[in-house]
């Protein structure tokens, strides 16, 4: 188990992240509360396989510790059923969170 | 980026879908057999042009997430999530729509197969809205991830354990 891939920390002091965070229903927060908890001392080399840890495909975004550097954005799913998602940036075994919001996929069957 | 037009641009997709009412015919309940076919044949170029519409709005959404996700403008698209709001009510239109679409035409051809030029529309027109449902939900995040880079930031609001946890959610959204 590598020490620098650890989350120690969870930060929620982004604007998005507050505001989509909030928009989301009572059982969906509740769930999310869970979801979070789950970052806490994480090794992100061995995430556990409900939280659906990965990386966004060619997305990388300005780091919160230093502007002028690219980071990349992580996902987990928040809910049980995995219709709801969140992002965040890792930084130094913090998770920055980012937005909350529905999952992509949809049922496209009728 | 120009918000102004993709409010609008939004707000016109969320019209055509809501256009899908002018082709779901009310009741065709115990309607004669003959009597449906006739309206299936008149619907059907109806069908016809709202699928035409339908992939327009699908592919200027999907250009505008596009251009979204390509941005280095640092102001925010939807500081106060009226955007996001408009797609969410535009993905519920959706669901709504699609639904009365397809118990419409369950009652125009209650056995199936009568209709096959009609199935097949409806069929595309179904799977058209899914993806304008999947493009509007991408747009959403494409906004909300571009303006998080961008975002005002506290200071106060971080944890270390799950007892922080809590506690800084349920500041942020109450009974979290």
């Amino acid at each position: 188990m590598s020490g620098n891939n650890i989350i120690t920390n969870i930060d929620g002091n982004n604007a998005t992240f507050k505001k989509t965070f909030a928009k989301l229903k009572h059982q969906q927060r509740k769930e999310a509360t869970f979801a979070f908890g789950q970052l806490f001392m994480m090794d992100t080399d061995q995430a556990p396989a409900r939280l659906h840890f990965h990386p966004l495909k060619d997305r990388m975004v300005p780091s919160v510790l230093d502007p002028t550097k690219k980071v990349k954005v992580y996902t987990i799913h928040i809910t049980a059923d995995d219709t709801y998602k969140a992002s965040f940036t890792l930084e130094n075994g913090t998770a920055y969170l980012r937005v909350c919001g529905e999952h992509d996929q949809v049922d496209n069957s009728p | 980026m120009h918000t102004t037009s993709m409010n609008f641009a939004i707000l016109s997709a969320a019209r055509s879908v809501k256009s899908v009412d002018s082709v779901t015919p009310v009741t065709l309940h115990n309607l004669p057999k003959f009597v449906r076919s006739i309206i299936g044949y008149i619907i059907s170029p109806r069908l016809q042009k709202l699928s035409f519409t339908l992939a327009e709005v699908c592919f200027r959404l999907r250009m505008m997430s596009q251009d979204v996700q390509r941005s280095d403008d640092t102001s925010l698209i939807d500081p106060e999530l009226e955007q996001r709001e408009s797609l969410d009510q535009l993905k519920q239109s959706i669901l709504k729509q699609r639904g009365e679409l397809e118990r419409s035409y369950r009652e125009l051809d209650p056995d199936g197969g009568a209709m096959p030029k009609l199935d097949k529309q409806i069929a595309s027109l179904v799977q058209l809205m899914a993806e304008i449902y999947e493009v509007a939900n991408e747009l959403q995040w494409a906004i909300a991830e571009h303006d998080a880079s961008y975002s005002e930031r506290t200071k106060d609001f971080h944890a270390s354990n799950q007892e922080e946890l809590v506690a800084m959610l349920s500041r942020i959204a109450p009974a979290a």
